[in-house]
């Protein structure tokens, strides 16, 4: 226990040296802010802490519609960019160094001739790097949950979700970075390594949720989609709906890879807040951009196409994941010469 | 009753992928409280029979122990010190702090690490330095806080590799100094060198390895052992006294004489005395370790060992794999 709190307190000295710890740091700092500085009053709302004022009937100070969209440019906007994206960017490229830098020769002879054995200190390594975006996301988490609170009096709690949360996505590919990492030892290639992972999986999920929507949620909703309008068509009544095709590859595809998009989409799951009272819980920014409210048909396809996989799936599915792509970094950070 | 030997190990074996045999049947005993020197050229091996003591790498078949335990007992190393070849901390730590994590890595009592780091910056002369980070440091001030680092938790015994690789004559003679006060604290002090000089200073016994094997092991008086007496004559010799000093298998070379050993000394100065030459020096000659060094390896290439069709013919020795530790 106490080495792992050495290893973990060098990961933390290691960070806290590094330049890029700090502009991560600061960035999730500035985009927190960024989330604060969005405020209401009586006429309407501010951006910059009042720098830029919009007068606007609806969202004004205490009205439930304000509520929504304070909550909704979180959703849409944070959590689907910064935190889920962003945030896990700057974390691969800042955390790739941890591997290569243990195993290079005169500082990795060190550790080794220590009484502490190498999965140990492997998987203390490993956590370190974890640690790393456990912290980033706690900053700016924090900044958010007072930010809500502050600004439309909603103390949520469950915002607290978004930070194992993140850090569980950051592990599913810091794993990768730690097996590229202890195979060749350099930072670079964990780097575009992890990323090209990152796109595979990425690509993969998106194959399969098109798949699914397209092949199983649409149809059976009597809906077809016509590729020439990219508009949707009613499908005649009594049609059954075809034999998926395209579906069974998506998922013989998307399955082995870690979920980084579905995971990240957990947090929508998992971070609940309080009906605003204002009725537009369903209007998300699409359809803002749209101009119109979803139909109730459109809003049980989404509903249903969202939660096509079970919170354990992702979750269980993910964890497969990070166990073999880390026995195999380990197996060979365990066997090797140095 | 402990062992005499802090290291007893026989036929280590390593061979890497691709077939190179970095060593080859490795025997070596290291005895308790002494400064013992392992020399030999550049990819002899050295490094890798201590990367396998220290677990660092597994050797493919290895006999014997240290300190009492099989060798790759981890917990063993509790009670080992290790300075690597090229060691490398990390920059953002200060030497204090290298210390501090080396010690925790080891299992050191956090209270007791604190007290012990001063202590050993003190012994390493890196106390006003403490405080700095290791990126500001120069070679020897690396090594320093290195020495230091391999000490944080008392070892019974110290591996060094190249410990004064890049250090200054100043720093030298402070590291030897230090190695010598180890060794007085009944520590066993493992150096790996290839800088006889320096081990000549220091060394109780050594042993000599060249391509994967130890082709010669002892305390260093025996492995420096005596080659004979020489005395200096002044004037030339008769032809009398010189037909009767061939006879007695005396050399005679630029007024010098030389024999093999202290019993044909004593019938030299007789015949030289009875002769009225006068005697103006005797000394005991002594062979240095690079002499002997060079002996020992006379005949093979550097680097590990490649096949007996790429090795060099190598002379009958007899110091091959002598065993002469008392």
């Amino acid at each position: 226990m106490k080495t792992l709190w050495v290893i973990l307190l060098d990961s933390y000295r290691m960070m806290n040296a590094r330049k890029l710890f700090w502009v991560c740091i600061a960035m999730s700092l500035m985009v927190g802010l960024g989330y604060a500085s969005v405020e209401f009053d009586e006429t309407g709302y501010s951006i910059g802490f009042g720098m830029i004022h919009f007068e606007n009937e609806f969202l004004t100070k205490g009205s439930p519609m304000a509520q929504w969209f304070y909550v909704m440019i979180f959703n849409e906007f944070f959590v689907k960019l910064w935190l889920g994206g962003g945030a896990i960017l700057l974390a691969i490229v800042a955390t790739a160094s941890i591997f290569p830098e243990l195993t290079k020769e005169g500082a990795i002879e060190v550790t080794l001739s220590k009484p502490v054995g190498r999965w140990t200190i492997f998987l203390a390594k490993f956590f370190g790097g974890c640690l790393f975006t456990f912290l980033q996301s706690l900053l700016f988490v924090t900044i958010v949950f007072i930010a809500v609170g502050l600004r439309v009096e909603v103390w949520n709690v469950t915002l607290f979700w978004a930070v194992p949360l993140v850090t569980f996505v950051f592990s599913m590919l810091f794993c990768v970075s730690a097996l590229i990492g202890v195979m060749f030892r350099s930072e670079i290639f964990a780097i575009i390594g992890t990323l090209m992972l990152w796109c595979l999986s990425w690509s993969a999920q998106s194959f399969e949720l098109i798949a699914y929507d397209l092949e199983v949620v649409k149809p059976n909703a009597g809906y077809k989609l016509n590729m020439q309008t990219a508009q949707l068509e009613k499908l005649p009544k009594g049609t059954k709906p075809k034999e998926p095709k395209l579906l069974p590859i998506a998922q013989v595809l998307e399955k082995p890879l870690p979920k980084t998009r579905a995971g990240a989409e957990l947090l929508k799951r998992f971070i609940v807040f309080p009906d605003s009272g204002s009725g537009l819980e369903s209007i998300d920014f699409e359809s803002l951009r749209g101009g119109r409210s979803q139909s109730s048909v459109l809003q049980s396809m989404n509903k249903e196409l969202n939660q096509r996989h079970s919170t354990a799936y992702v979750i269980w599915g993910s964890l497969a994941f990070i166990t073999v792509i880390l026995a195999i970094a380990g197996f060979l950070f365990v066997r090797k010469d140095y | 009753m402990s062992s005499p030997y802090v290291i007893d190990i026989s036929n280590v074996r390593k061979t890497y992928s691709g077939g190179v045999e970095a060593l080859r049947g490795v025997s070596l005993k290291v005895p308790r409280g002494e400064i013992f020197g392992l020399l030999g050229p550049n990819g002899a091996g050295k490094s890798t029979l201590i990367k396998i003591l220290m677990t660092i790498i597994r050797a493919s078949s290895c006999q014997g122990v240290m300190l009492g335990q099989p060798v790759g007992h981890k917990a063993t190393l509790a009670k080992v010190g290790y300075l690597p070849e090229h060691v490398r901390f990390p920059e953002y730590l200060t030497g204090r702090q290298v210390i501090h994590y080396s010690a925790g890595l080891a299992g050191v009592p956090t209270r007791y690490a604190k007290k012990k780091t001063e202590e050993l910056l003190e012994f390493v002369g890196m106390k006003t330095w403490a405080k700095k980070p290791m990126k500001t440091f120069s070679k020897g001030m690396k090594q320093r806080i290195g020495l230091a680092q391999a000490l944080v938790n008392d070892p019974d015994i110290v591996f060094l590799d190249e410990p004064t690789d890049g250090v200054d004559p100043k720093g030298r003679k402070e590291m030897r100094e230090a190695l010598r006060e180890l060794a007085s604290e009944g520590r066993t002090v493992f150096v790996n060198s290839h800088l006889l000089g320096e081990l000549e200073m220091i060394c109780d016994s050594a042993a000599v390895m060249t391509q994967g094997e130890i082709v010669l092991q002892g305390s260093l008086s025996e492995l420096i052992q005596s080659d004979g007496y020489t005395l200096s004559v002044e004037g030339d010799l008769s032809v009398d006294l010189q037909t009767k000093l061939e006879r007695m298998q005396v050399k005679h070379e630029n007024g010098e004489l030389t024999v093999e050993n202290k019993h044909l000394a004593q019938q030299l100065i007789d015949t030289l005395r009875a002769s009225e030459v006068n005697i103006l020096s005797m000394y005991k000659n002594k062979q240095s370790l690079e002499d002997m060094f060079l002996d020992a390896v006379e005949g093979m290439g550097p680097g590990a060992y490649q096949g007996e069709s790429k090795k060099e013919n190598k002379p009958n020795k007899e110091v091959v794999n002598k065993e002469v530790v008392s």
